[in-house]
């Protein structure tokens, strides 16, 4: 008896006192609506104070430096509005992310979902607002990069994000060191399309030629598997053949073009093209062909200049040959993170000013991507930016290796490469007709009448999926238990929902 | 149970104003405690009601809708529903069983040892794997078990003459080797609790028994045993309350989140979490939490009446 | 004593030698990973003995030194502060509710051991600490959430109360008129100092190797990062910026010892502890000698 009264009492202990933080929540939600209705002040110190997610590094010293540039630029340009920075490391951006985005006291005001969720999960839980408000204000916002990248970020055909900019699309390469496709009489083939066949074929006289070395690092890679898996890394319903043309959408694993790849894999491992240990292990391949572990990898890029400048960033004392694989396709895990103002921002106006800003404005991207000219960085004579003189990643005290976390990365100097067109070639990508679209691109699959079964066959997928890739396991046995798990936990049911739903997005096409 | 209790509560209800003035200025004293459980525990309980929500970011906690028990849903019905559930309990009842004999073992052993210098080292040292992350634990143990690499394969079963394993894609070693990592970084740490009651016992007890010529044995099983049942019952009372929760480093750092393995190293939290992680639906991870609560919530209550039957003075409430 | 006792005792020092060297030897492989080179790792393996030796992986730490000697600093104010307010009330709670005839004993008992077995989880308990108590970015952040008092502690402590106190001194005590808040001082703290010295250990420890409250509370004001959080802050993006490595990310992907640096960095987060643990161990001593001579 008194253990219920205990807990009737404690109960409501709770639900009273918690009352209070709901009390408290409304009050200060109350004190600063008038300011929304006052016309924007002329004195900077009373310009509302927006809280900016931004990237990490290892040290963040310089965080308050350049939050007192930006800001100063800020007064410069009379923007109506203050920053504060908010550093969130990525790997606790979840739990973090999360918290704060209850946290109405004090809220983070623009976000990007990088590392953090998906759209419609966002949208199911109420982390954003919609932005179409604001299409008649910020046109040039809706419209600077292909169409089918913004309905990736859309939810029942409004925009709720923006697209980070990226080049959207790309082909696979195999990237090999020159000495090595030399030796194997390959290095003829550089740069042109090679086939399946002879990428096997070179895999296998590379690995006679050098047994100590790896050839294979991640095969885990959509691009590989020519599939539109919609932006899922489980691939738990894809379209083939890249998407294009592609009216159905199919339970990936039960394909054959499914049991052919994990047998070429399973081939692959068994012939020891792969690192030590692939599904555990963590190697840059970039690093393991510097010290001699490997002697190529696969990569996804968006053009071959790109290609080779990379290549020369990563492997600076090693030529290297590059392959081509595959055209160029653009799909859904090609849209990588949106920006979005979060539903407790007190100043949604502001931050889709602030928004528009890190789209628009130079000055503004470049220090928010590389920091201070002269601290962090200086510019060369061609435009490229390289870290300032005794400057480096480990104590630049800015994330300058991370521009590709800022909605507009192409409105900065290059950084730390030779490649002058590095974000031209970007741009020009955008409106490039060489590239082909996958049918389902901007399709987002809402899984929330199948939760369940989705999620049970997500960790199926989990389960085996990177087993089989690698090689781990039997093929022919696994992959027959894989297949059957999913059908017993409802494959059949997420795939069915998806068509439903792709049927209609096509017809609203 | 109400006849036993009838005598001693009319003599209590004349006395409870009595012992009130008594202990007054010991309720005061722990005051700040309770206040301080109040606002840390029980206010975020509200927060309960949650599972039976769906949560929306922007409406709070109190505003939002409610939705039944949907958000329950996705832990049963597939098939690592009896999965889940079978490993989190074996591996705790494993684990209590085990750490518990474990640890008073060392505990007796640490209380056997002379000289001070000695025991300070042990205890010092035996210390250590409680100090480092699951994380790190996670390094290490694929620093011994990595298959072309690993401590384990290249240094004592290649030279031995054996084959090389590839321990992370085979399930069936992985009970042992998790139930013996638990162990290791786990009982320092509880034997230190079993040793510091075990030097607070009356030395005369001892000397009286070394008179009566007691044996070593004879004083571990009929004196130290004895006088550690009530700090054993309490700590395995409260263990019973975890009973649903799991480790959550062990089970997804330590096997590296590997598919293979999933048939063992899954548990109710770690699927919570590869289930939960992309969307971060709140209502969902509470009714997970919820769940294990109760449920560990009813096997303390039956265990504490069971315990209170036999050896009231032992129960904990 | 002493002739029959003898055989256990070196059979007792034989076994802790060998759970010693168990728990030791798996950190000494830690060490000599945080000095070995990486690709010699990755060549030849892990091993006792480095084959190629780096000092790589502390002269990265060494650049931050500045920072981790600041943190270290706060990890000490937060450890000392918490841990003497954590132990306090946790006696205080423990040693009301050892009191056999107390009114309302069973019902606070219970109120305490609720709130091991249900927790509100992770936002609402976030709410109220931020939003009703005001603690981001403040030390308080760092203190009080979820750290300051724990029912395990405060139940273990009760327990020895009662089992290990003998009735007959408090009855004695309560003779000579002595107050309850004194009897505590006086009788139960003296007779019980391994045990409080064990929960101002578990707690001390509980507050050096936190890192949670330092993510959740302090999200501008970084110098009140503890040792942990840079800690967390340097292994967490390193590891994070490799796994998620795509291609264009990988021109910007650092060239750091990533594995010797997280071994350096917890062989750097353990030492101290080791180098506290003693004082501790002091305690637990001078409890037998107390209890030795009450009898």
């Amino acid at each position: 008896m008194k253990k219920f009264l205990a807990v009737i009492l404690a109960l409501v202990m709770a639900l009273s006192l918690a009352a209070c933080v709901q009390v408290t929540t409304q009050e200060q939600g109350a004190d600063t609506e008038p300011k929304d209705e006052a016309p924007a002040a002329t004195d900077p110190a009373d310009w509302p104070v927006l809280k900016l997610d931004i990237a990490p590094a290892a040290d963040m010293h310089a965080q308050e430096d350049v939050q007192k540039a930006v800001n100063e630029y800020l007064v410069s340009i009379n923007a109506g509005i203050q920053v504060e920075f908010v550093c969130i490391e990525f790997s606790q951006r979840g739990t973090v992310l999360t918290n704060m985005l209850t946290d109405s006291s004090n809220p983070i005001d623009l976000y990007t979902s990088r590392w953090y969720s998906n759209v419609p999960s966002l949208v199911k839980n109420d982390q954003c607002i919609s932005l179409e408000a604001y299409r008649e204000t910020y046109p040039e916002l809706f419209t600077m990069f292909p169409e089918q990248v913004y309905k990736a970020l859309q939810v029942n055909g409004e925009q709720y994000a923006l697209p980070v900019a990226d080049a959207f699309g790309g082909f696979m390469v195999y990237v090999m060191r020159k000495d090595i496709a030399e030796e194997i009489g390959v290095a003829d083939l550089a740069d042109t399309k090679i086939t399946e066949e002879q990428l096997d074929e070179m895999l296998a006289k590379a690995e006679e030629a050098h047994p100590e070395m790896s050839w294979v690092n991640d095969n885990n890679q959509p691009k590989l598997e020519k599939v539109d898996n919609l932006g899922d890394d489980n691939a738990l319903g894809v379209l083939m053949n890249y998407g294009v043309g592609e009216k159905e959408i199919v339970n990936y694993y039960e394909t054959e073009e499914w049991a052919d790849y994990i047998e070429r894999c399973k081939r692959w491992a068994d012939s020891g093209y792969y690192i030590d240990d692939p599904v555990n292990s963590f190697v840059i391949p970039g690093d393991a062909v510097n010290n001699g572990m490997m002697g190529g990898y696969f990569n996804e890029v968006y053009s071959m200049d790109y290609c080779h400048a990379l290549m020369r960033n990563l492997n600076p004392n090693l030529e290297m040959v590059v392959f081509q694989l595959s055209d160029s396709y653009c799909s859904n895990s090609n849209v990588g993170a949106g920006w979005l103002i979060s539903s407790i921002s007190k100043h949604p106006d502001e931050a889709m000013k602030l928004l528009n800003l890190l789209y628009t404005d130079a000055t503004l991207a470049t220090f928010m991507g590389v920091g201070i000219e002269g601290q962090q960085y200086t510019v060369d004579e061609n435009g490229c930016a390289w870290y300032a003189e005794g400057v480096d990643a480990s104590n630049s005290g800015w994330h300058c290796g991370a521009p590709w976390f800022y909605p507009n990365q192409t409105l900065m100097p290059p950084f730390n490469t030779d490649y002058v067109d590095y974000y031209n070639d970007i741009v020009k990508f955008w409106s490039n007709t060489d590239k082909t679209f996958s049918d389902g691109m901007g399709f987002i699959f809402d899984s929330s009448k199948v939760n369940d079964q989705y999620m049970a066959c997500a960790s199926i997928v989990g389960q085996y999926r990177k087993n089989l890739l690698f090689g781990q396991v039997d093929v022919e046995e696994t992959n027959k238990k894989f297949i059957d798990e999913l059908k017993e936990n409802g494959i059949d049911e997420v795939i069915a929902e998806m068509n439903a739903q792709y049927a209609e997005f096509l017809a609203n096409k | 149970m109400a006849r036993r209790n009838h005598l001693p509560e009319m003599k209590t209800q004349s006395t409870t104003a009595r012992r009130l003035k008594k202990y007054a200025w010991l309720y005061v004293l722990a005051l700040p405690g309770f206040i301080y459980l109040i606002i840390n525990n029980y206010f975020p309980m509200v927060g309960l009601t949650l599972a039976f929500k769906n949560y929306s970011f922007a409406k709070g906690i109190f505003k939002s809708p409610w939705c039944g028990v949907s958000n329950f849903t996705f832990l049963f019905g597939s098939k690592w529903a009896k999965l889940m559930f079978r490993n989190t309990v074996l591996y705790n009842i494993v684990f209590i069983i085990l750490g518990t004999v474990f640890a008073i073992f060392v505990a007796i052993l640490l209380g056997e040892v002379r000289s001070l210098r000695l025991k300070q080292t042990y205890q010092t040292l035996i210390l250590i794997p409680h100090l480092i992350s699951m994380v790190l634990v996670g390094y290490l143990v694929y620093a011994v078990l990595t298959p072309t690499t690993g401590f384990l394969n290249k240094s004592i079963i290649e030279p031995l003459g054996g084959t090389a394993v590839n321990w992370y894609t085979e399930p069936k070693y992985w009970p042992f080797i998790l139930t013996i990592v638990h162990l290791w970084k786990s009982f320092g740490f509880q034997s230190i609790i079993y040793y510091a009651t075990i030097i607070g016992f009356d030395k005369t007890y001892y000397e009286a028994a070394v008179v009566d010529g007691a044996s070593v044995w004879q004083q571990i099983t009929k004196l130290t045993l004895p006088l550690l049942r009530p700090t054993v019952i309490i700590l395995l009372i409260m263990s019973l309350g975890r009973m649903f929760a799991s480790d959550f480093g062990l089970f997804y750092q330590v096997p590296m989140d590997n598919g293979a393995l999933y048939d063992v190293t899954t548990t109710i939290d770690t699927y919570v979490y590869r289930a939960l992680m992309q969307d971060h639906d709140v209502g969902r991870s509470l009714a997970a939490g919820f769940l294990q609560s109760i449920l560990g919530f009813v096997f303390v209550l039956t265990t504490n009446a069971i315990i209170r039957k036999i050896e009231p003075d032992s129960s904990l409430f | 004593m002493a002739g029959k006792g003898k055989g256990f005792r070196i059979f007792a020092n034989i076994v802790l030698v060998i759970l010693t060297l168990s728990a030791v030897l798996p950190f000494i492989l830690l060490i000599m990973s945080s000095v070995t080179h990486e690709d010699a790792i990755m060549r030849y393996g892990y091993s006792f003995i480095p084959r190629e030796f780096s000092g790589a992986a502390y002269r990265y730490l060494m650049l931050s030194s500045k920072r981790i000697l600041k943190a270290y600093g706060m990890t000490f104010l937060v450890t000392s502060v918490g841990t003497v307010l954590s132990t306090f009330i946790t006696i205080f709670v423990a040693y009301l509710l050892s009191k056999k005839d107390l009114p309302g004993r069973k019902f606070l008992t219970f109120v305490v051991f609720f709130t091991m077995l249900f927790s509100g989880g992770m936002i609402p308990t976030y709410l109220v600490w931020s939003q009703l108590m005001h603690v981001r970015d403040t030390v308080w952040g760092l203190i009080c959430p979820n750290l300051l008092m724990s029912a395990f502690n405060v139940i273990l402590i009760r327990t020895y109360f009662t089992s290990n106190v003998p009735m007959e001194i408090c009855e004695a005590a309560e003779m000579d008129s002595c107050s309850q808040p004194r009897m505590l001082f006086a009788v139960y703290l003296p007779l019980s100092k391994p045990m409080i010295a064990t929960i101002s250990l578990f707690s001390a420890l509980g507050y050096w190797n936190d890192w949670i409250n330092g993510l959740y509370y302090i999200s501008v004001k970084r110098d009140l990062y503890t040792i942990q959080n840079v800690l967390n802050a340097m292994q967490s993006s390193i590891q994070f910026l490799k796994d998620n490595a795509s291609a264009g990310m990988t021109e910007f992907a650092m060239n750091l010892p990533s594995m010797g640096v997280r071994m350096a960095i917890a062989v750097i987060a353990v030492l101290p502890i080791m180098a506290i643990y003693p004082f501790f161990q002091k305690s637990f001593v001078r409890g037998i000698v107390i209890g030795g001579v009450k009898g």
